[in-house]
């Protein structure tokens, strides 16, 4: 099957086993991908408390912006929630050999899932428990002897349930508002370690190729979002200001796997911002993620240091930013010390912030189901729906057209606003 | 006369699309293993990313604080485990159009001519 890995791993927490099956042509045809392939594969495992990691199609090649989606419920009966992440995991994942990863039951010990080249392992974690995810990310990365492996990490947050702990990508903060860190920490799952070094063969690989470079080149890159502020809250009546605040900070912004945008943005309070050489210094900074955390910060007389020191904290516990920020604010703080305190002062009440918000986008939803990054769809007017279509078309050799598209992510529950990924 | 590619790693988003489109020109599929332009995203605790791009006589490292270029076989400077894949991949051929350059959206890669 083309432009799959064509396989579902089943991970099964409680037996310790990892079971690795076809993606079947038909299922592929019916749910595409993404979200509508992970609420297919929660449905099927209900009964077993799963956690569904799943790509699209389109993630991991040319098509602008891969992303990988994170769903779950919260509690017996809920509804399936779910975030699409990006950097490089979605990717990542998808070239260790897997589609989709289904995670279920809870481990009697903590443990890790290692994925890479079609293999996926169990590893002990009893080392890692009570790290930060910064520390586990390098751990991980150490003992692997790769430095590119792609860490869906947890914090001591997730480890604790706090209601507002998110999963990390490596070390930096996500668009998860669901909770997911205290899903995962619940299962003793502290991490889900990527290293993706096989091949995604197209049915027109030249076709295809051609197509995916015409995307690009028809994408208004000039308008695209240039840092954290401007992609995300670019609309707010102060983003001006903030970006003016932040810049004395502002390293390098940074985008992710395949995508042209710079909605991600590294600040530097531990040497100069413009320090543009790897130094001695082996923590200068963080990369804030969600622009909606960083206007807070800005609202709430935070210097910009502070504001990065904050979100660092927040990263490394696993705390989605926006919560931890909210009760540093509403606490007085007007330093990250002050703010941190505040959090692991009373980690129970850190809740989620803003976790839902739907989108009747139909290209957005689309993204969802194609492994797109729902940011890059909401900010770009290109490509179209039709020519995402063709590639998935070209690509996969599938006859899909926009009822088909539509029918498949008709019924994915639970979305959440593109704002922030 | 052999085309060359010049790189501005400051234009460089780290989004890797020169990688696959090089791959893909190698292997016709979609992969991170056998391009001769490689995305250095090793340090990324320090934001530190460029390109390692090899040539026949070359080995270029364009990293933010600059370009380096160096003959195969000669160090490069503060070199760190993270380039070591690009040594094991085959050299640029030049191939016209660059489809790492048409890859790159962000003008980081551009095609220029040298004797």
């Amino acid at each position: 099957m083309y432009l799959y890995a064509e396989h579902i791993l089943v991970v099964d927490l409680k037996a310790s086993t990892a079971i690795s099956g076809s993606f079947e042509d038909e299922l592929a045809e019916e749910v595409i991908g993404g979200a509508a392939l992970a609420e297919r594969l929660l449905a099927e495992h209900a009964d077993r408390d799963p956690v569904v990691l799943a790509t699209g199609p389109l993630t991991g090649t040319l098509a602008p912006g891969g992303s990988l989606c994170v769903m779950s419920r919260l509690g017996e009966g809920g509804a399936p929630l779910h975030v699409p992440l990006t950097l490089f995991l979605g990717s990542e994942l998808k070239y260790s050999g897997f589609d989709a990863v289904v995670i279920l039951g809870a481990s009697a010990a903590p443990v890790y899932l290692w994925l890479h080249d079609g293999i996926a392992v169990l590893e002990d974690a009893s080392q890692l428990w009570g790290l930060d995810t910064w520390e586990t990310s390098d751990t991980i990365k150490t003992a692997k002897g790769d430095e590119v492996i792609q860490v869906l990490a947890v914090g001591p947050a997730g480890e604790r349930g706090v209601p507002a702990a998110q999963v990390v990508a490596n070390y930096w903060s996500t668009a998860d508002a669901n909770g997911f860190g205290a899903v995962l920490g619940a299962k003793n799952l502290k991490a889900v370690a990527m290293r993706g070094l096989g091949i995604l063969d197209a049915e027109e690989a030249e076709e295809l190729f051609e197509h995916s470079l015409a995307m690009g080149e028809a994408v208004a890159t000039a308008a695209l979002p240039g840092n954290v502020i401007q992609g995300l809250v670019g609309g707010a009546p102060d983003s001006a200001a903030c970006d003016e605040w932040l810049a004395p900070a502002v390293h390098r912004g940074k985008g992710c796997f395949s995508c042209p945008c710079r909605c991600f943005t590294y600040v530097k309070y531990n040497e100069p911002a413009d320090e543009l050489r790897s130094t001695d210094v082996a923590e200068p900074g963080c990369l804030l993620t969600d622009g909606e955390a960083v206007l807070t910060l800005f609202r709430g007389g935070f210097s910009p240091e502070e504001a990065g020191r904050l979100l660092e904290g927040a990263a490394r516990r696993g705390v989605q930013p926006q919560a931890c920020v909210a009760v540093a604010v509403s606490a007085g703080a007007h330093t990250a010390a002050d703010g941190l305190a505040a959090i692991d002062g009373d980690p129970s009440s850190v809740t989620p912030v803003a976790p839902m918000a739907g989108t009747s986008d139909e290209r957005v939803r689309a993204g969802y189901v194609l492994g797109v990054c729902p940011v890059f769809l909401a900010t770009s007017e290109s490509p179209a729906t039709e020519e995402l279509l063709e590639a998935v078309r070209l690509g996969t050799g599938m006859s899909l057209d926009a009822a088909g598209l539509q029918a498949a992510h008709a019924d994915v529950a639970g979305d959440l606003s593109p704002r922030v990924v | 006369m052999t085309a060359h590619l010049e790189i501005d790693p400051l234009l460089c988003n780290g989004c890797g699309r020169c990688e696959i489109a090089c791959g893909h020109y190698r292997d016709e599929g979609y992969t991170v293993t056998s391009s001769s332009i490689l995305l250095y995203r090793a340090d990324e605790k320090k934001n530190y990313f460029g390109l390692l791009y090899k040539t026949e006589d070359e080995l270029v490292a364009a990293r933010p604080d600059g370009v380096q270029v160096r003959r195969q076989g000669e160090p490069v400077e503060d070199s760190s485990p993270g380039g070591k894949p690009i040594l094991l991949r085959p050299p640029c051929d030049a191939c016209d159009p660059a489809p790492c350059a048409r890859a790159c959206m962000a003008g980081a890669i551009v095609v220029a001519e040298r004797v």
